[in-house]
């Protein structure tokens, strides 16, 4: 039987945070696993979060078919977001997705590390925006 | 994060006191709560963060066949209906999931707390649906608002009994000094 695992309580206040901002946020686990977006966010990624539901790292990596501002596809670990997870630092910089509604968008990303101790990481938020 | 013996010091320190940790005479231990669970005796132990502000802990005693957890100060949302949430995005509910006995704040009315949205403590209303949210077979409220007398207690209590619902389990109770509860 799956048993969802409770969420560290850093993620818990992340998630409360970015459910009342106007910016779009999303929050990864520890192990990269995408555990909540918000509504903003749904905008621009284009399905809501009830819909799309939890996704592993490489799922979401994969999903948007991320790309540099010159068309070139980039991995999980050079996305801003990705960065912060894989390196544990944070970073920001500026890319295409193609949202789940079909669209392709110019965003720019600030992804963040958190650690509720200083040696315990326990994921990630990465905030973004459409570029007009 | 600061360990325990570092957030006492600062307490026992001028201006906030004249003698330092450091001059009282003894022998002092400080044990910070373990992430993983520990034992003592034949009782197991677990400790995690709950939602208050600065760092606090809720505890979960068990000795295998009863359950007690301890959660005095917590506001288990900020802004949000605790009825929204899967469970395992509510604070404090790993450690009062089915359990026996659930020790829960429950400082304000409903109406005091509209006026303490982010105090770090939870209305009587909260109270009751994070004990309904766990599982938990027994509530005791805890942390009485101490502007509270006797009068505000006891309508503290029968809001908590109307709300609990709780599908033939006793109903909820105050905490008061020199009570004694039976698992």
């Amino acid at each position: 039987m799956y048993v969802r695992r409770h969420k560290n309580l850093v993620l818990i206040l992340a998630r409360e945070f970015a459910s009342k901002l106007a910016t779009p946020m999303f929050v990864t686990d520890a192990d990269g696993k995408l555990v909540f977006y918000n509504e903003p966010a749904e905008d621009i990624l284009g399905r809501s979060f009830a819909e799309a539901g939890e996704m592993d790292a490489e799922e979401w990596a994969n999903l948007f078919e991320t790309e540099d501002l010159d068309g070139n596809p980039i991995s999980l670990a050079e996305m801003p977001a990705g960065v912060a997870f894989v390196e544990r630092r944070p970073t920001h910089g500026t890319l295409r997705i193609r949202g789940l509604d079909g669209v392709q968008r110019t965003i720019s990303v600030t992804g963040l590390p958190l650690y509720a101790h200083t040696a315990e990481f326990v994921g990630v938020v990465a905030v973004f925006w459409e570029e007009s | 994060m600061r360990r325990l013996q570092e957030r006492l010091a600062r307490y026992l320190s001028p201006p906030l006191f004249p003698v330092h940790l450091s001059d009282i005479p003894a022998t002092l231990s400080f044990h910070d709560a373990p992430t993983a669970e520990w034992e003592i005796g034949d009782l197991r132990i677990r400790a995690a963060p709950v939602s208050h502000p600065g760092p606090t802990i809720g505890y979960r005693l068990s000795d295998g066949a009863h359950s007690f957890t301890y959660i005095p100060d917590h506001e288990p949302v900020l802004g949000t209906e605790l009825g929204e949430l899967p469970p395992d995005w509510i604070s404090g509910h790993e450690l009062a999931h089915h359990t026996d006995l659930l020790f829960h704040d429950g400082q304000y009315t409903e109406e005091e707390y509209e006026r303490r949205v982010g105090w770090g403590h939870s209305s009587v209303a909260h109270a009751v649906e994070f004990a309904r949210r766990s599982d938990a077979a027994r509530l005791v409220l805890f942390h009485h608002d101490p502007l509270h007398g006797d009068a505000d207690l006891d309508a503290v209590r029968g809001r908590a009994e109307a709300l609990w619902n709780g599908n033939g389990a006793a109903p909820p109770t105050l905490a008061h000094e020199g009570m004694e509860l039976e698992l």
